[in-house]
């Protein structure tokens, strides 16, 4: 699958996308995504990253599936130059990265969060407000 | 065979629940008028929010999950939110007032006298009340912020501290895909429980389709409810709130100024410049931010930290060398991000499209390409001033170390190459006199109508070079009010 093809790739430009998890979040977006879109910018983008793999064919002279890295690596970015997959491309590459390398850390900002505020939005006894620091008198600049 | 569109009456019905149909709304209920507003996207909790991922959110929470293109060179990705509270559940939570100056250029150049600072300090003073609006202190963390503010001081450039509706932020870090605390005062937590409190109902995941009506008068308004079912609202009132771009696609799909609607939709845009620091800087400690460089703001330019986080980093260097993004993200320590924000001329046009789609074109002129070139080396200046090490531009390309650099980095760089998006929008279906191309009186009612009014970001007759916010909600407090109480002239048109 073109998506699957794509995060294998990119796994390879950046190893914080190797962990699985991040994998998983990031397919999750793109695929996700995806299906938020209005049904004919829905359509042209999954018909453009379909035609990924014959691109990359076609370009690279190797079948992506059992292409070496290295020539996964000069394929995608001959497809990267590309008018309009490549803008698909990267369009993709911007929602897996997003999502995947956030992934890790948005379970840890959460719990942070509600322990920080255990009483949830105006319960009683929340503070409501922080206290001002010692910058707070720095309102503009002179 | 279609389904018989079941029917509600009503005395008032606002579509759409962001800024401006959110003040409608309660400004109708508290009258007593029975209120139903709705929105087209769901109702989702601070629970909710805080327990989903920001991507999960994104996708949740934004119309098309942020990703809406508009076509021109280059395409502009424009993000507008799609829940009940519409884009204040995903914007910063930023509350400018309107400068004076401002409001008396839009009054004197399409006539929108009534409208001016002091027709409109009342509801500020009332918006400012009822969101906790107050300034935006760093606290431990927003260094960034402290930084730009830094860098200003040195240059002799202007800043402010943030103004936000947001009290008692506990600085998660995750503004643009809702706040995970319910510190900001949204309009899902702030004037819609009230307007509910007061009688009125919302409805969400319902999706207006058009606006029947007859002469001067809205007699129904055609819907889809959440399971697909059509609805047919027949209300006395109608005040259409969906937004920059959904209020006139709604007013094409309805033959209501099918030609003017939306052809002129002013915009920001945004681009994200990424530094690195000598010392430490945790961005990723802190709010979207708090100190404002504002020294351009009488050219439309804006310069502030934007939400810092591993994927938000990686996501804004896509393009770049993979040796750099991976560089920056294992020293994401001493690397911040930064918005510069160019209120651009060249106009949006919205076009409604069959099958209920829209079709969004820009027409960015060669006065908006300079200014964002402009926009990119100053910023660039700023972080230099700052104390960066490096600037890295939106587009591919080595990283900047000097002014120079900088200079011809914005100088020689196609534009058609920049990422830029969008998250505001507004003045598609301008108020003011039709001689000077106005579409809507100073009741927010398209010319020719007397029960339809317009009540979001689409009536401000320009763009604000500012976070719109605070002005949609003054104009809609204004609106809303002159619904109600009409003088005997507004009455008869």
């Amino acid at each position: 699958m073109s998506v699957d093809l794509l995060l294998r790739t990119w796994a390879l430009r950046y190893p914080a996308l190797r962990e699985p998890g991040a994998r998983a979040a990031a397919r999750a977006h793109v695929l996700g995504s995806l299906g938020r879109l209005a049904p004919h910018y829905r359509a042209g983008l999954t018909l453009a990253l379909r035609l990924v793999p014959p691109a990359l064919l076609l370009l690279t002279g190797r079948r992506p599936a059992t292409a070496p890295p290295a020539a996964l690596l000069a394929g995608l970015r001959r497809v990267e130059r590309l008018p309009l997959l490549g803008m698909a491309v990267r369009t993709a590459e911007t929602l897996a990265l997003y999502s995947g390398l956030d992934a890790a850390t948005a379970t840890g900002t959460v719990t942070a969060v509600l322990v920080e505020r255990p009483g949830a939005p105006g319960a009683p006894g929340a503070p409501r407000h922080r206290p001002a620091p010692r910058t707070a008198d720095r309102r503009v600049s002179r | 065979m279609s389904r018989a569109a079941r029917t509600v009456d009503c005395d008032a019905l606002v579509i759409g629940s962001g800024a401006g149909g959110s003040v409608a709304a309660l400004g109708l209920a508290r009258a007593g008028r029975r209120t139903v507003v709705l929105e087209e996207g769901p109702r989702v909790t601070t629970a909710e929010i805080a327990a989903s991922t920001p991507a999960q959110n994104l996708r949740r929470l934004y119309r098309h999950a942020g990703l809406a293109p508009i076509h021109g060179r280059p395409v502009i990705a424009f993000g507008e939110g799609c829940c009940v509270g519409g884009t204040t559940v995903v914007n910063g939570g930023l509350l400018w007032e309107p400068p004076a100056d401002l409001l008396d250029r839009w009054a004197d150049r399409a006539g929108t006298d009534g409208y001016r600072r002091t027709d409109l300090d009342r509801h500020l003073r009332e918006i400012t009340r009822r969101l906790g609006v107050a300034a935006q202190h760093p606290g431990d963390g927003n260094r960034d912020s402290r930084l730009l503010a830094d860098g200003a001081d040195r240059l002799g450039w202007h800043w402010a501290t943030a103004r936000r509706a947001a009290p008692g932020c506990s600085h998660a870090n995750r503004c643009p895909t809702g706040c995970p605390s319910g510190a900001k005062q949204s309009m899902l937590l702030s004037y819609l429980p009230a307007a509910e409190r007061h009688g009125a109902r919302i409805h969400p995941r319902t999706r207006v389709l058009r606006l029947g009506h007859r002469g001067r008068t809205v007699t129904e308004v055609h819907a889809l409810g959440p399971d697909g079912e059509p609805v047919s609202y027949r209300p006395r009132t109608v005040v259409l709130a969906a937004g920059p771009i959904g209020s006139p696609a709604l007013l094409q799909r309805s033959g209501i100024h099918r030609r003017r609607a939306g052809r002129h939709t002013a915009v920001h845009v945004n681009l994200k410049v990424v530094a690195r620091f000598r010392e430490p800087v945790r961005a990723t400690r802190g709010t979207i931010f708090t100190a404002q460089l504002q020294h351009f703001q009488h050219q439309g330019l804006l310069v502030m930290p934007a939400n810092l986080t591993p994927g938000a980093l990686a996501a804004a260097l896509v393009g770049h060398h993979p040796d750099t993004v991976n560089t920056l993200l294992a020293d994401l320590d001493r690397v911040a991000l930064f918005t510069a924000q160019v209120r651009v001329d060249g106009p949006v046009a919205v076009t409604a499209l069959p099958g209920d789609r829209t079709l969004l074109r820009h027409r960015i002129t060669a006065a908006d390409g300079r200014l964002l070139r402009a926009a990119l080396h100053r910023t660039a200046r700023l972080l230099l001033a700052a104390g960066a090490t490096e600037v890295h531009p939106p587009f591919p390309g080595p990283p900047l170390r000097t002014e120079d650099e900088a200079r011809q980095c914005a100088e020689r760089s196609d534009l058609a190459d920049w990422p830029l998006v969008s998250v505001h929008a507004m003045a598609s279906c301008p108020m003011g006199a039709p001689e000077g191309g106005g579409l809507c009186d100073p009741l927010g009612r398209p010319y020719g109508f007397d029960n339809l009014h317009l009540c979001d970001a689409s009536v401000l007759p320009g763009a604000t070079g500012i976070s719109p916010q605070g002005t949609v909600m003054a104009f809609a407090h204004e609106i809303t009010e002159r619904l109600l109480y009409p003088t005997r002239r507004e009455k008869t048109g």
